[in-house]
């Protein structure tokens, strides 16, 4: 993503004065401030950056109001499932899990959207700048808005920056993040999801590919047999990003920063952490995600003394699919092919623990077929 | 005849204000002496101020060196 330079964060096309939605307002009425004031240090008095956060009701919500109605269940406003995956890893100790709590939302949620951040300008999470210069964007740009945030799993998957890893099959076919990716998907539904795989307007791959389990589809027969077995990844997708441990704190100055450890490029099947009437599969493909036992230890000390209640091997739907894959060029390609699948072995031993539910035991790996 | 005359000449003068007045509003909104828009549409004025603030913020790093690996 092209960095903006200071005042191209901030400059407004003078075209934006003939939309005739928006433009018809005066900047006041939104943001705030006083435009009769020649200082600008004075007119800026109580501007508000971003109108749309944390509430869009009394802006965007004055036109858009069946949008902004279910606003605050979308997970990109809301982030609901950083706190439900938090919360049961936290401390029963009411003092020790209010620090964890405090600092899960001064790191954690900082990194939200809004109606402003995704159809204005560039999310705050990136340092901000206007998109073409305040002209709204009914679609936002892939690259400056969806990626700008989720760049360092699915841009560097779907785009094909990982060495060695081609671009997703989709990608080729130029579709952008929201061919896929609905505005019903972004904008909530009332629902609150204990995560976006459950998100009734979340994507689905046979939603597109309809036909698949049908004799019309090729390899019918191979689909067919191991429907509501796999993930469509399990077989489609390439290897993929995992990253470990997540620290965080302020510095001296007061800044939020955050380490983590080195990235890691792999490929796992594991069992499914969240089978259910929606996600039937059995075996799924699994990431490990940013997250320690200490990582909240700058504030509090033992604060995720539950920490192995949730796998650190998270359900994952990474964005390379590719039509022919390593694991999917023969049967015995991915059967009774162990390295495939994640092992007691692969684990790190401080995370076994957790892990127990989605480590698959040498006994449960598919055995070796006669082709 | 008058009275056709005058409703004509009447007409056409309302129509004239119509055609005009009906296109300035979202114009005028924002192009009135509205600082907020004369100076954010001016990169020469906003080049300026940004520079001032950086120079007052010239100590500050802006975000924490600190930070290590990809979130």
């Amino acid at each position: 993503m092209t960095p903006l330079a200071p005042h191209e964060k901030i400059f407004v096309d003078s075209e934006f004065a003939e939309d005739e939605n928006h433009g018809t307002m005066g900047c006041e009425e939104c943001h705030g401030g006083d435009p009769n004031e020649p200082d600008w240090q004075k007119a800026h008095i109580d501007v508000v950056k971003d109108p749309s956060y944390p509430d869009p009701s009394f802006t965007c919500g004055l036109c858009h109001d069946d949008i902004t109605e279910h606003y605050q269940t979308s997970l990109h406003y809301s982030l609901a499932p950083f706190k439900k995956v938090i919360d049961k890893r936290a401390s029963d100790d009411k003092a020790v899990y209010t620090a964890v709590n405090d600092a899960r939302e001064a790191h954690c949620t900082s990194c939200h959207s809004s109606c402003g951040q995704c159809h204005v300008s560039r999310p705050d999470a990136v340092d901000g700048g206007l998109l073409e210069s305040h002209l709204f964007q009914r679609r936002p740009p892939m690259q400056t808005v969806c990626t700008a945030c989720h760049g360092s799993r699915v841009e560097k998957e779907y785009l094909g920056k990982n060495e060695g890893i081609p671009a997703d099959v989709h990608k080729k076919k130029y579709f952008k993040c929201t061919k896929c990716h609905s505005a019903y998907e972004m904008h909530g539904d009332g629902n609150e999801y204990a995560n976006r795989y459950e998100v009734q307007n979340a994507p689905t791959c046979i939603s597109c590919h309809e036909e698949i389990y049908t004799d019309a589809a090729e390899n019918a027969e191979q689909h067919r047999q191991h429907k509501d077995r796999l993930s469509c990844q399990v077989c489609h997708s390439m290897p993929y990003k995992n990253c470990t441990s997540c620290h965080f704190g302020t510095d001296k100055q007061g800044y939020k920063f955050f380490k983590t450890q080195a990235s890691t490029m792999a490929f796992k099947i594991g069992f499914n952490p969240l089978q259910s009437e929606r996600r039937p599969e059995k075996f799924v493909t699994l990431r490990h995600v940013p997250v320690d036992q200490d990582s909240f230890k700058f504030y509090v000390e033992n604060g995720l003394s539950n920490f192995d209640r949730v796998p650190t091997w998270k359900m994952a739907t990474p964005h390379n699919i590719q039509r022919k894959t390593p694991q999917n060029e023969s049967c015995n390609a991915c059967h009774g092919n162990e390295k495939l699948f994640l092992r007691e072995q692969d684990v790190e031993p401080k995370y076994a623990a957790a892990n127990q539910t989605v480590v698959v035991p040498a006994d449960q790996i598919p055995g070796k077929v006669s082709e | 005849m008058k009275a056709v005359r005058f409703a004509v000449v009447g007409g056409l003068i309302v129509s004239v204000c119509i055609l005009f007045l009906a296109g300035t509003p979202p114009i005028l909104s924002a192009q009135q002496e509205n600082h907020c828009f004369s100076c954010h549409t001016n990169p020469r004025k906003l080049i300026q101020i940004t520079r001032e603030i950086a120079r007052a913020n010239q100590d500050k790093p802006g975000a924490s060196i600190q930070t290590e690996g990809e979130g």
